[in-house]
């Protein structure tokens, strides 16, 4: 539990405004509180175990391919259902010893890029 | 003791309405119900003494060819009184009812299932072992709860013994291997039966009405063997084990879903299984995936961050009959000058392991449920203690050697209880089943040797 709340304090800080491969975020976020709910939640989701899978991929291409796909959006956040509807559709992968959905992991690979910098503060 | 003791030093020439040959779990909950429902006069016959003597041990071992190592059948098998009750774990729950919808089965699930209270009652389970047996998990149809509930475990020659041996219609024989069954037409004229410790001494004979062979799933099939019953049948053939994995793989599970599910009140070990209609559908065996309540931790699951186990997998699995593994005769004798049985198995799994493992991740992750682990690049098997399908029911005398009612095929007065009849094995300890089969097997043999006079209520 100490861990979810030192990342909800990081999902604040990167809501507070984080600059460099998270500025989309903040451009899209304006005034919405909906959107300072996504950052906490990808904010929630980093993990520093993400940085092998996310190696050389595009934040910003990620977010874009995740929100085409319904996964996450600026006014709703992430849509577990979604991602569990696609799930059913999508051949498993393996990433560092266990199964992911493809939608799955490229969510907390995002995740991972969006809030690198504060993880481990 | 207050009471006459019905131990027979010496049988010759007795008779009885029933011959129970072997005193495990099977035996003797068979004898206690015809006991309890009948006047019939009871033999109920042990090769072993109350406590294990090594040179009655002896007369079970066996010549292994396959995967099962030189300790398997010291290790599981017990010609004492009591059997395999002596030494077992106490895990227990029902039987999946896949097989019993893949019509791998001659008698509808509800046979069975309607037994299991009494079972339960026997094995000193809780309710919950047949009235919950699983529970659904909220957002998916293919994965389900099962808790094995542990018996205490209840030791059958210690808990029921002095009912046995007071009773009195029930002859307890013990130290006497029934070495042959004497028949000629469809029925069973008399047991041969030898002094499994004085060897030397001649055999003697006695004569039952009926006999049930209730002696495990290698000295079943052996008897029907030797005493040449059955050659048309497929006896000794198919024969089944649970293969075990022990922590051969990792999982996380969302506990905010779980934790209303888990029966944690329960003595019990706790499993996943995939849903008996999502084998049928997927033509997967069943299998049970153990985990344990030790670890929480905050995982990312579904998009969220979640409180989850974290827990080791252990993988105990459903394989199917395999004409390959039987028993059989081997070129060695024991000690009765008999061959020892030989027992061809392979547990043929390793595939099987992989694709069902496969199958339960996807489940497991299409419904957010947890996150699995890919399966360990290699794994040990390990094997239950759990013979299985030597003496199959169905309905084809081509394809099994017992029929629903686990009379053998081509033999009037034979019959046989225990875990050699099951067709198909399931991932469930037999134990239970075993003794929930065997009840039904008194109710039979009570109505129709008795009339309905003495049908169970």
């Amino acid at each position: 539990m100490r861990r979810r709340d030192l990342l909800k304090g990081a999902g604040i800080v990167v809501g507070l405004g984080l600059t460099g491969c998270t500025r989309w975020v903040e451009e899209e976020r304006s005034v919405d509180a909906a959107m300072v709910s996504l950052s906490e939640q990808l904010a929630e989701l980093a993990d520093v175990r993400f940085s092998a899978s996310s190696q050389g991929l595009n934040s910003r291409a990620l977010y874009d391919g995740l929100r085409r796909s319904g996964i996450i959006s600026p006014q709703r956040g992430i849509d577990p259902a979604r991602l569990q509807s696609l799930a059913r559709k999508e051949a498993m992968i393996q990433y560092q010893g266990f199964y992911y959905s493809p939608s799955e992991l490229a969510l907390y690979n995002l995740a991972y890029l969006v809030h690198k910098p504060t993880l481990g503060r | 003791m207050g009471h006459t003791t019905m131990l027979v030093l010496d049988p010759e020439n007795r008779h009885y309405d029933v011959a129970i040959i072997g005193s495990g779990p099977a035996g003797i909950t068979l004898a206690l119900r015809l006991a309890r429902l009948t006047p019939f006069r009871i033999g109920l016959l042990e090769s072993g003494l109350l406590e294990a003597a090594p040179t009655v041990q002896a007369l079970a071992l066996a010549q292994l060819d396959g995967d099962l190592g030189e300790a398997y059948f010291p290790m599981h098998t017990q010609r004492r009184f009591g059997g395999s009750s002596t030494i077992w774990g106490g895990f227990c729950a029902v039987l999946e009812e896949r097989a019993f919808l893949a019509g791998d089965w001659p008698i509808p699930y509800t046979e069975l299932e309607r037994w299991y209270p009494a079972a339960a009652a026997m094995l000193e389970l809780p309710d919950n072992a047949y009235r919950r047996p699983h529970a659904a998990i909220e957002g998916t149809r293919d994965i389900v709860y099962k808790p094995f509930y542990l018996s205490p475990p209840v030791r059958f020659n210690e808990k029921y013994g002095e009912e046995i041996i007071s009773h009195p219609r029930i002859d307890l024989i013990l130290g006497h291997t029934c070495t042959r069954l004497e028949h000629s037409g469809s029925r069973v004229r008399s047991l041969l039966l030898r002094d499994s410790l004085d060897m030397a001494r001649s055999p003697v004979r006695l004569t039952a009405g009926t006999t049930v062979l209730a002696c495990g799933g290698v000295g079943n099939p052996r008897l029907l063997q030797l005493s040449g019953i059955g050659r048309s049948l497929p006896v000794g053939v198919g024969l089944m084990e649970h293969p075990h994995l022990y922590a051969v793989a990792d999982m996380y599970l969302d506990w905010g879903r779980m934790q209303d599910v888990v029966d944690r009140q329960a003595n019990a070990v706790h499993a996943l299984q995939l849903a008996d209609r999502y084998c049928v559908a997927n033509d997967v065996l069943s299998f049970s995936a153990d985990f344990n309540l030790q670890q929480l931790v905050s995982e990312p699951l579904l998009g969220g961050r979640r409180e989850a186990l974290f827990t080791p997998v252990s993988l105990r699995a459903e394989i199917a009959p395999h004409p390959a593994n039987r028993v059989g005769d081997s070129d060695q004798l024991n000690a009765l000058g008999q061959p020892l049985s030989r027992i061809e198995f392979h547990f043929r799994f390793r595939e099987q392991a992989h694709r069902t493992w496969r199958l339960f991740a996807e489940a497991l992750l299409r419904s957010g449920l947890g996150r699995p682990s890919t399966l360990k690049p290699s794994f040990r098997l390990n094997s239950g203690g759990h013979l299985m399908g030597t003496t199959r029911m169905g309905s084809d005398p081509r394809q099994s050697v017992v029929d629903g009612n686990g009379r053998v095929h081509t033999t009037d007065n034979l019959y046989v209880a225990g875990s050699s009849v099951f067709p198909a094995g399931g991932a469930s300890n037999p134990t239970y089943t075993i003794v929930a089969l065997t009840l039904r097997l008194g109710d039979h043999l009570a109505t129709r040797l008795g009339g309905n006079a003495y049908a169970a209520s």
